[in-house]
Order: structure tokens, then sequence, then C-alpha cells
């Protein structure tokens, strides 16, 4: 026989552990954990290369060496979407879009279960692969 | 002096690591790191076809995903790409199994020819993606039987079969 107070506060212990995770998802549709700055400066690299063609099938490869499979893909727009489940589920999205006329931009986003990616480690991970496959160096674009 | 702590004190500390821990976010890097180098995935997932009619592959591609029983998804002739999906796409149930695949092409500049690369994942997704998970069924094998496959069905569409 259990005692009372195990038996009391067992389920609000499990109610405490779930609520703890459970984000309002009211603010979840806005919310952003980083300044717009410093999210879009962690997520954005720009390459010397004009051929968004070519660099929007680079981002493909380079999404493949890493285990993903691909979505979504527009030449039009530069749009890439792909995921990835291994013990977790990772979507990344991922646009070129040409700066000037020497330049592209490439932007990724990245969203692990259920949660939006703002550390910067991730994404350098991401850019250092794909300039690899670009052999092209990537700038800092803010 | 020892002060009697009513039990369910001892409860208040245990509940805030349980609020804590149930918000626990592991940090994704493992998501963009591979086992293998680049150059060894993309040998073995991989193979080089002696034409060089892109649009060729990329319809023997999803003639191939027809007959394997996929439903092919994305297509874009531009980005020489084929996504296909076989098995429950919506979660209806806990979980789902669902099998996919993209496919793409390039043309080798220097050697001639199109290089097809394959990417497979086999998962069991949950209606939490907390809870989906991959299996690794697939292997160079899976690879192998593919591009095999994808050859004779370039061979009966250059035959009309």
């Amino acid at each position: 026989m259990k005692h009372p107070v195990v038996r009391i506060f067992a389920p609000i212990l499990a109610a405490v552990a779930l609520a703890g995770c459970q984000a309002d998802s009211r603010q979840q549709i806005l919310h952003m954990d980083k300044s717009q700055v410093a999210l879009r400066s962690a997520q954005s690299r720009a390459f010397d290369t004009a051929d968004t063609e070519l660099t929007v099938r680079t981002i493909i490869a380079t999404l493949q060496d890493l285990g993903f499979t691909v979505d979504k893909v527009d030449q039009t727009l530069g749009l890439v979407s792909a995921t990835k489940a291994g013990n977790y589920v990772m979507k990344m999205t991922v646009t070129a879009r040409p700066r000037g006329v020497d330049q592209i931009v490439v932007r990724a986003s990245a969203q692990h279960n259920l949660t939006a990616v703002s550390d910067v480690a991730p994404y350098q991970q991401f850019f250092d692969s794909l300039a690899q496959s670009l052999f092209l160096e990537a700038h800092d674009v803010i | 002096m020892m002060f009697k702590v009513p039990p369910f004190v001892l409860l208040i500390p245990l509940s805030a690591v349980a609020a804590l821990s149930g918000c626990q976010q592991t940090t994704p890097t493992a998501a963009l790191t591979t086992a293998m180098t680049a150059s060894e995935t993309r040998q073995m997932t991989g193979r080089r076809f002696d034409i060089n009619d892109e649009r060729a592959v990329l319809t023997s591609i999803v003639q191939l995903l027809q007959d394997l029983g996929y439903k092919v998804g994305e297509t874009d002739v531009k980005a020489g790409l084929v996504t296909g999906t076989k098995g429950a796409e919506e979660v209806v149930t806990y979980y789902g199994s669902i099998i996919r695949v993209t496919v793409t092409t390039t043309p080798i500049r220097d050697k001639g020819g199109i290089q097809v690369r394959a990417t497979f994942q086999d998962i069991v997704q949950a209606r939490d993606p907390r809870y989906t998970y991959a299996r690794s069924t697939v292997g160079p094998e899976v690879y192998q039987q593919f591009f095999d496959r994808l050859a004779q069905s370039l061979f009966l569409e250059a035959h009309d079969i």
C-alpha cells in the first residue's frame, strides 16, 4: 500500500512535469528567443556566386550529405525544405536569394522537435558543410 | 534540535526538478553531423550513369518510384529532384510508419554523364515529433538494389518498354 502523500502527489508531479514543457501556444505563435538581428546573423551567410540554380542544387546535395530528405523545392524562390529523423525530428528551411549582382545570401532556419533552433552552433555546422560543397567561402551577412 | 518536516515539503524541490526537466531541450548539433564523411556518403548513395539527358533520367526515376509503389511528391526538373513517400503520411493512431526518399540528378561537367543520388529514411512517426525515430534499415545494399533497378528502368525506357 502506497503512502497517501505519494498517491496524492505523484499525479501532481506528473502534471507539473508535463506543464513544464507546455508552452502557451499563443506565445509560441510569434515567439523568438533571440533578437531578429542576432537570429538572422546566425542563420545567414553570403557566398560569392550569382548562380542561384547551382546554389539550390548544392543546398539539396548538402542536406542529402547530412541525411535529410527533401519536402519541397522552389527554384524560382530559391527555397528548399527538408526533414531528418533520428531519435528526433529536425526540419530545415533553406533559402537562397541574390544580393547585388555577384552574391547570394543563403539563410537556413531549423526546427528541432517542437522548438525553433536559435543556437549558433548548428547553423555554423550547416554552413561549413555548404561552403565545402560550394567550394566557396561563407561570409557573415550582418 | 530537529524540526519535523511535513512529507509534502520534500516534494517541492522534486516538483521544481520535474517542471524544469519537462522542458529540457537537447542541443540539436547531432542532427547536422554524420558518422560518415560527405564523400563516403556520396559514394554509398550515388552512382554515375553514362547518359547526358537529365530529363530522361528524372523520368526513369519517377517510373522506378512508381514500380516500387511510392507516391511521388515533389518534382523539380531545374533542381534535378524527385521525392517520394510510401506508408502513412498522416499519423492516425499513435504511430505510423513511413519511408521517405529523395533522388537528385547532377550533370557531371568534366567526365560527362549524370550523377544520381538517393537518400532513404525509414521513419516511425509519432503524433508528437519527440517520439518519432528512424529505423536503421537503410544500408548500402538498399542503395545498391535501387541503382541496379534504376539502370534497368533507364534501359526499359530507352527501348520503349
